[in-house]
């Protein structure tokens, strides 16, 4: 039984709660990544990557009364994550939220009448990184890499593995977690020794800071972006090597992308990792070294 | 006969420190009050400087007076809203000011801090200008109560004599 999942059961409402707990795919147990509402529509859960309606209608007050429990009866402590589009719950679970947005100019100033809102489970399925750590030993941990594949295949999953492992391999490694989006410390990461987190400090601040104020050994991020870029680059000129998360469907799409391009171009990742879905859910890891790609 | 002297002068006394007593009510409602504006006053530096959750600032907060007599706990357990509702005889409030602090912990938590803070801002000094009078009128009532207590402790023991 996924226990994060069970934590969050005895959040929710207790109607919503027995639904779930009724469904086939509960029952079967393991699986559920992801619980979505829509406020008048029905409650669906996601299993296994297949989408599975059931038959509990949310209510608009139900959908206000999970954003207050997803918040701790505090709004204003999580009104700046909702402009970002998610809420940060306990136990790395993401909650994200789709409403209407209020706008000055491009900035999302406040965010009210949430309609929907996408309840993210964390899996911890660990063996999967095995290969890119032998491959990071080999390059003698000097390696930055790049993990990237659609949403939902599990970037976050393996980035947590990765961190955990080079904390405590051999030898064990001082890791930076930058965390700004509450999803990657886990209890699993919290008990680890090496692993300083960076908790919901902006990704760019996060990296620098990290680099001049706690000297790790590795610097692990998710989901970078343009903004990013800079900072990245600054880091890697400071040596120390990053493993950072992106969403792409293929290499190619990811280094045509505005910001991966400026990194590619300055040799800034030594291995770029696809995350591949096997037949029966398996995931397999595609590592490619740079200059296979230069050949390419 | 020496029995009934010796009744009538602990109803007397009892008369006595009942007026006392009532003296000492007030004071605690009073310092109940107090503290009860120190929780607010916390709420609203906590929601400033951190954005803290109200889960975490219950935590935070420390008030033997409000431990005592069990509205820490209900607090924390079950809000603010539902802690002044059941033992709101605790206070020194008005009507006005306990239907305003209600509405408040009502609010607490459901938007904005720049809201939030606001409404701390305006539910402070309707609290302050209750203390203020409590404080004001304490020394003229507890001369009343133990007045009272002691005239009705003579009223007593006359009739009975």
């Amino acid at each position: 039984m996924q226990k994060e999942l069970e934590m969050l059961l005895c959040k929710l409402p207790s109607g919503i709660s027995e639904c779930i707990r009724q469904s086939e795919a509960y029952k079967i147990g393991g699986g559920i990544n992801e619980i979505r509402m829509r406020a008048n529509r029905h409650l669906s859960l996601n299993y296994k990557g297949k989408n599975i309606i059931l038959s509990y209608l949310v209510s608009e007050e139900m959908l206000s009364e999970c954003v207050m429990i997803f918040c701790k009866n505090s709004l204003y402590s999580y009104m700046d994550a909702i402009k970002e589009g998610y809420i940060p719950f306990e136990n790395s679970i993401r909650v994200g939220v789709c409403g209407e947005a209020v706008c000055e100019g491009s900035k999302i100033v406040n965010v009210h009448s949430i309609k929907s809102l996408n309840i993210r489970i964390p899996t911890s399925i660990y063996g999967v990184g095995r290969s890119l750590y032998n491959k990071l030993y080999e390059g003698g941990f000097n390696d930055s890499a790049v993990i990237f594949s659609p949403p939902g295949i599990g970037k976050t999953t393996l980035l947590r593995e990765l961190a955990v492992t080079l904390s405590k391999g051999n030898p064990p490694k001082r890791v930076a977690l930058i965390d700004s989006r509450y999803e990657l410390c886990d209890s699993a990461v919290m008990k680890e020794e090496n692993i300083d987190v960076y908790s919901g400090y902006p990704k760019a601040k996060g990296i620098e800071l990290a680099t001049r104020t706690m000297s790790p050994e590795y610097i692990i991020c998710d989901e970078i972006g343009a903004e990013e870029a800079d900072s990245i680059l600054s880091v890697q000129s400071g040596g120390v090597p990053l493993i950072v998360g992106a969403h792409a469907y293929s290499v190619e799409k990811l280094i045509a992308s505005g910001s991966f391009s400026k990194l590619h171009k300055a040799g800034i990742f030594d291995l770029y990792v696809k995350i591949n879905i096997a037949s029966g859910g398996e995931r397999r890891l595609d590592i490619i070294p740079r200059n296979e790609i230069l050949c390419r | 006969m020496n029995i009934k002297y010796i009744g009538l002068f602990l109803i007397f006394i009892v008369c006595t420190f009942f007026g006392s007593g009532l003296a000492v009510a007030e004071k605690r409602r009073i310092e109940r009050s107090e503290s009860i504006r120190n929780l607010i006053a916390h709420i609203s530096r906590e929601i400033e400087c951190f954005r803290t959750p109200l889960e975490n600032i219950y935590y935070s907060f420390t008030s033997e007076i409000l431990e005592n007599c069990g509205i820490l706990e209900k607090i924390r357990s079950s809000g603010l809203k539902n802690a002044l509702e059941e033992k709101g005889n605790l206070f020194c409030f008005s009507d006005k000011t306990f239907g305003a602090l209600i509405n408040f912990s009502d609010f607490l938590g459901k938007s904005e801090y720049t809201d939030q803070i606001s409404r701390c801002k305006y539910i402070l000094s309707l609290i302050d200008e209750d203390i203020k009078k409590s404080r004001e009128a304490y020394p003229k009532n507890r001369k009343m109560y133990s007045s009272l207590g002691i005239l009705a402790g003579i009223m007593i023991v006359i009739l009975l004599l």
